[in-house]
């Protein structure tokens, strides 16, 4: 069954059948289209972002760059949202930048741009389980979460913060994923993500990721103020500590091309 | 300098300083030599001083930027090594379908790893490492018509460049010294003479692919023998390039190829294709990629062509850690001769923000007397450069 069919079905039974007469898996993916649903509208997005490095020791290093992201408005394509980070510090990597057009379905297409050379170079689509930037993020964990790159799972509610809340596994479509299984935590009230509980390729229990300080900014859009990623295996951790979102900057696709990563400082 | 120095102090006075974002480089390269050099230049260590300031401010969300980078450079014993430039000192504006870059600039053309034959653009600073990846600032208009079916660019380049060649006591020298000096034009306007360029660029599918297009000074001399020296000689050409990427999976398939056209000369055609595996994520984040490629001449071995008929075969380790470790080594294989001709490996990491160590070991062998690069046979280093950044 393809994956279009397995939405279909699901939207279906959404349609006619309360909740909780829906299979775990029905159940999941309506959560994870109302996480989608909820975090729509939001049009452009530029932030301040410093990434704090931690290894074992608590020894810490810090990364501070721009993130501006671009909402994919036309549904029904295979394009989905488009990203592109710019690098301030540390200095010796200051201009370079990291462009990501995230596809609802198949690979993403990525690129990167060195200042040195002056030259942006494709990577090549099949590596997202490796590390950004020397983070305990992955690629694949900062490129947008489209609903049609995992299925999924409902498990049961759960109050998360004192609110009404859900917990669903998800399972990565592509094999080139770093995991086979993502348990996410979800409340009820806005459907943000709270916590991620990642399992890698072995099935070991690998990470952690925590949202935390949600804010509120323009038409019930929420975005966290930090991102903690803990891995559980090599007790390092990195931080992503969100500053000064802007919305709507009325940016276009002319922002987020290949002339842009050469253009950046 | 004049226009920068004021520049610089209109910067520094004004109050609007804290748009401007500033950052400074400055390197400290060691470089040893194995051997002497086969001309008397006998120096076994080459001391490098570099400083880079980095100048830049943009606004309206990051479409109009200006960037500024002087870059000094000071060495010894190769007096001809020492230098001062400016790398880029230009505009760059972004409009809905038109890109405008002005001023003094660098642009890159090409997808290729072991040369660089559609880049034609910029002068290489070939004092500043015999591997051709460093180039002079260029002046430059060069508006860019953005649409849905590609983007064409026209170079309007109104001031030409020589080439940097190292003195009697530098290395990867010649036997007659080029004598920077006393350059021949064969055309009357000289070094005023403008060149123009044109590329178009599309990207479907991915596939990334290039048209180019470049008529003016050549930016690679031939070279006229005078008493005691040679008088590097810049001629008039015309280029058409392409070059082309696919990138599916972990593979990445390139290819770049010339047509040049020189007055007085007949044209040749060269190119370099070539396959890129990239195996990901291998250990702890780890990527290796390996690639291989192929360069081809027309004009054969014994000629001007400096790699006539070789493969390519190189690795790059990627550590993705921390301290951004990277290690890169390639082969060059004369597959004429059937031997291999030269090694090269670089590596560098960050030590903490401030400080970074770079690895460079080059080694040219098996060279005969009719390859171009035979006089640099004894002139393979180990260098060390440690950087600050501030």
């Amino acid at each position: 069954m393809t994956k279009t069919k397995l939405l279909l079905l699901g939207m279906i039974l959404v349609s006619f059948s309360p909740l909780n007469a829906m299979t775990p898996e029905a159940k999941g993916l309506d959560i994870a289209q109302k996480i989608d649903a909820h975090d729509q509208g939001w049009g452009s997005q530029v932030a301040n972002v410093v990434m704090v490095l931690r290894n074992r020791h608590g020894q810490e290093s810090k990364r501070k760059m721009v993130i501006k992201s671009l909402e994919d408005t036309i549904k029904g394509d295979d394009m989905g949202d488009k990203a592109l980070t710019l690098f301030k510090t540390p200095k010796d990597v200051k201009g370079t930048s990291f462009l990501s057009f995230t596809h609802t379905e198949g690979p993403d297409e990525q690129w990167l741009y060195l200042p040195a050379l002056r030259r942006v170079k494709q990577i090549a689509s099949d590596n997202k389980s490796g590390p950004f930037m020397g983070s305990e993020f992955a690629f694949e964990d900062i490129s947008t979460q489209e609903v049609g790159k995992y299925t999924y799972k409902f498990l049961r509610d759960e109050f998360i913060n004192k609110e009404a809340g859900f917990v669903f596994e998800r399972y990565p479509v592509d094999k080139k994923s770093g995991y086979t299984k993502q348990v996410v935590w979800v409340d009820a009230i806005e459907y943000r993500i709270h916590k991620i509980d990642f399992y890698n390729r072995r099935n070991a229990f690998f990470k952690t990721l925590t949202y935390e300080r949600y804010a509120k900014y323009t038409k019930n859009i929420w975005r966290p103020s930090k991102m903690a990623m803990v891995n559980h295996i090599t007790g390092k951790s990195t931080e992503l500590i969100w500053n000064n979102y802007a919305f709507n900057k009325k940016l276009s696709v002319r922002d987020f091309d290949k002339n842009a990563l050469k253009r950046l400082k | 300098m004049k226009p920068l120095i004021c520049l610089l102090l209109l910067l520094f006075i004004s109050p609007a300083i804290q748009a401007w974002e500033i950052s400074n480089e400055l390197s400290q390269e060691s470089r040893v030599y194995l051997q002497d050099g086969s001309f008397g230049n006998t120096d076994s260590v080459a001391l490098t001083t570099t400083f880079q300031p980095d100048i830049s401010h943009s606004w309206d969300d990051d479409r109009m930027v200006i960037s500024i980078l002087p870059y000094f450079r000071s060495s010894s014993p190769d007096q001809e090594r020492s230098q001062v430039d400016i790398r880029e000192a230009s505009f760059v504006g972004s409009w809905e379908y038109v890109e405008l870059r002005a001023g003094i600039s660098q642009v890159y053309w090409g997808v290729t790893e072991s040369q660089h034959l559609v880049d034609v653009i910029n002068q290489t600073d070939f004092v500043e490492n015999s591997d051709g990846e460093s180039k002079l600032g260029q002046l430059m208009i060069a508006p860019t018509l953005v649409t849905d079916y590609g983007n064409l660019s026209y170079f309007f380049l109104p001031h030409f460049r020589e080439r940097t060649f190292p003195g009697s006591a530098g290395r990867f020298r010649t036997e007659l010294v080029v004598d920077t000096n006393n350059p021949i034009y064969t055309n009357d306007e000289k070094e005023a003479h403008v060149d123009h360029a044109f590329r178009y660029t599309n990207y479907i599918e991915g596939v990334e692919y290039g048209l180019s297009y470049f008529t003016g000074t050549d930016r690679e001399p031939l070279f006229v023998q005078e008493n005691e020296s040679l008088r590097p000689k810049y001629v008039q050409m015309q280029q058409f390039g392409l070059d082309a990427q696919y990138v599916t999976g972990a593979w990445a398939f390139k290819f770049e190829g010339i047509n040049k056209n020189r007055e007085d000369l007949s044209s040749y055609y060269a190119l370099t294709t070539g396959v890129e595996y990239t195996f990901g994520n291998v250990y702890k984040g780890m990527d290796i990629g390996v690639l291989a490629e192929y360069l081809y001449d027309d004009r054969g071995t014994g000629s001007q062509a400096f790699f006539p008929n070789h493969v390519f075969s190189g690795a790059c380790l990627a550590f993705n850690n921390e301290q951004d470790t990277n290690i890169l080594a390639g082969f060059l294989y004369d597959g004429t001769k059937t031997r291999f001709n030269s090694f090269r490996m670089e590596a560098s990491s960050r030590i903490n923000n401030q400080w970074k160590w770079a690895v460079e070991i080059n080694s040219i062998f098996n060279t005969l007397s009719d390859q171009p690069f035979y006089s640099f046979r004894n002139d393979d280093y180990v260098q060390l450069t440690l950087s600050t950044y501030f």
